[in-house]
């Protein structure tokens, strides 16, 4: 699914997604597997399954591969999924707009959702589409973070 | 490859005539010695030379479990203690175990057998065996441990559990063959690609012998690809003397039971009648050729069915078709008979699904079950995990006729046992 894209891996930004069958217990394991590894989260989101039973934790971290790793080595089946990590003003209507042109331009977002970073807002789009949503994006002057900057972001937020 | 190719290839005739003789000697012997065996012969009107042909068997008492119990603890031996040479015992869920004597030349006829096995599917002395079965009381590990050093192979007796251990013997001493029950393989798999590891290349294994359990043949296919080996379904039980009553051949199409050691029925369990070669029933089993505790006719439990055309492999020893599980395995839920192995196929088949499961009743009749994920085919998205939850709950309910609540689990978090693992967990309040 990455393969089309223009970035190549390294700057690729990646959503860690755990499997979760008990939210809240697994929630506590992995945040304190990715703890003890330094590892930072700046974004969760809970995604529930059918029934409610079990759950995917997804999880946005500041060092990607030594939170795969530290998931893994705590027994945790995890995936991850490459997403744009879109910087957007907090500004009325600043989200609309974003949201208008991905539909105009025939991109599909799958997941999308937000968090504030210094007095911004860091949003975080899941689609089949990334190639067509990064052309438009850059289009429209929009700041897409590669994960170096999503590295530099946490330590500014931390100091 | 064949150990005693006489004896394995031997004629029908010549088989017949050897159980025949072998037969007679060992009701001789009880008739004697046995105060039990002479009641039971009293109580069904049989007399040795009653006993005409083979046929003749199904005129002889049966023996079962609970008879074993109530004879603990050395009721059924009818040697001298001063030759017997080794005691196992079999647990049951409740109440005493079964006491199992064997004498000088029952550990021989016995070692000598699992000999036959590991030549069978391909054992050599180059080979290096890891004996992951539970050495101790329990008769898997020991005497499959002197078969193999019958064979000539360096026998490893790991012992199970300790996957740690268990990774670092095969990696340092180049493990070829390994002996596990079908659970316990397939979570050893799961510990080593968390090591980031490949079990199917990073470790030498080309054979594992894997019995204790019943399991279907899509677990084995599941194993076989997880460690690019050949598994070989092995049959045993400690009441016939462990590990190595039968095995499957390179053929891979059914067991081989050695029959210059037993001798084989298939009855029906309510009836308790002979059925006919082909049909299936439960497995009955005569041990004709042991010294300290001979048992006539055991019931085993086990449901299977003669295999009646001649193996490929040149053995003309009778072949049983892969276990269908234990009489006493089946559940009825919701008026419906479910034997856990339906499950097991429609689960096993399935991408996506792990390598453990649990069948969990409760309340008034509700089915759950509960299903590891397969941590590699996990891709993060809902959507595929709640359509593959919809795939096994149709499938299962196809198959057995009751719907069940399917659960998702992540891997390794079903308990696997070093024992023979429960896959049925019943608390219902019926
Ligand atoms: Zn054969």
């Amino acid at each position: 699914m990455s393969n089309n894209l223009t970035e190549s891996k390294e700057t690729e930004v990646k959503l860690l997604s755990v499997f979760a069958e008990n939210k809240p217990g697994v929630l506590a394991k992995a945040t304190q597997a990715l703890a003890e590894a330094q590892v930072s989260i700046l974004w969760f989101k809970i995604i529930d399954g059918a029934g409610d039973k079990y759950g995917i934790i997804r999880f946005l971290v500041d060092h990607t591969q030594e939170g795969i790793a530290a998931l893994k080595n705590s027994g945790f089946a995890i995936a991850t999924s490459p997403i744009l990590a879109v910087v957007a003003d907090d500004n009325p209507g600043s989200l609309s707009k974003l949201t208008a042109a991905l539909y105009e331009g025939k991109v599909d977002i799958r997941n999308g959702s937000g968090y504030y970073l210094n007095r911004r807002v860091v949003l975080i789009i899941e689609t089949q589409q990334m190639e067509a949503a990064r052309t438009i994006l850059n289009q429209l002057g929009y700041k897409i973070l590669t994960s170096a900057e999503i590295k530099a972001l946490s330590n500014k937020k931390c100091s | 490859m064949y150990w005693e190719k006489d004896i394995e290839t031997a004629s029908r005739q010549t088989l017949s005539q050897l159980q025949f003789s072998r037969l007679r000697e060992t009701l001789t012997q009880l008739s004697h010695k046995s105060e039990f065996y002479q009641k039971k012969f009293r109580e069904q009107g049989v007399t040795v030379d009653s006993i005409r042909s083979l046929d003749d068997v199904r005129r002889l008492p049966f023996t079962t479990s609970a008879d074993l119990r109530a004879q603990y603890p050395d009721k059924l031996n009818i040697v001298d203690k001063d030759h017997l040479l080794r005691l196992h015992t079999s647990s049951g869920t409740t109440g005493k175990p079964k006491a199992l004597f064997f004498s000088r030349k029952d550990i021989e006829i016995l070692t000598n057998n699992f000999a036959r096995c590991l030549t069978m599917v391909g054992c050599t002395p180059k080979d290096v065996f890891q004996n992951m079965m539970t050495y101790g009381l329990f008769t898997g590990a020991l005497m499959s441990h002197y078969g193999a050093e019958r064979v000539g192979m360096l026998a490893i007796p790991a012992g199970p559990g300790n996957s740690e251990r268990q990774l670092m013997l095969m990696q340092d001493f180049g493990t070829t063959v390994a002996h596990a029950t079908p659970s316990y393989a397939l979570y050893f798999a799961n510990f080593v690609e968390k090591k980031g590891l490949d079990p199917a290349k990073d470790i030498s294994l080309r054979i594992l012998l894997v019995g204790a359990e019943s399991y279907t043949e899509e677990t084995r296919r599941k194993i076989e690809k997880t460690f690019d080996a050949d598994v070989f379904n092995c049959y045993g039980l400690s009441e016939m003397g462990g590990p190595g009553v039968g095995f499957e051949c390179t053929a891979k199409n059914g067991i081989h039971l050695w029959e210059d050691t037993y001798l084989i029925e298939i009855i029906d369990p309510k009836t308790l009648e002979v059925l006919p070669p082909g049909e299936v029933g439960e497995l009955v089993i005569t041990s004709i050729n042991r010294e300290a505790m001979p048992i006539l006719r055991y019931r085993t439990g086990d449901l299977t069915r003669i295999i009646p055309e001649p193996c490929p492999c040149g053995r003309t020893h009778i072949r049983v078709d892969r276990l269908k599980g234990r009489a006493d395995d089946m559940i009825i839920v919701k008026g419906a008979n479910i034997y856990p192995q339906q499950i097991e196929r429609v689960l096993m088949k399935t991408e996506g699904v792990g390598r453990n499961y649990l069948i969990h009743l409760q309340g008034l009749d509700e089915m759950i079950i509960k299903v590891e994920l397969d941590a590699n085919a996990f891709d993060g998205q809902v959507s595929k995990l709640e359509s593959m939850q919809k795939s096994i709950t149709e499938r299962i309910r196809a198959e057995v006729q009751v719907k069940p609540v399917v659960e998702l689990l992540a891997p390794g978090t079903l308990p696997v046992s070093e024992g023979k693992t429960k896959r049925v967990i019943d608390n219902r309040s019926l």
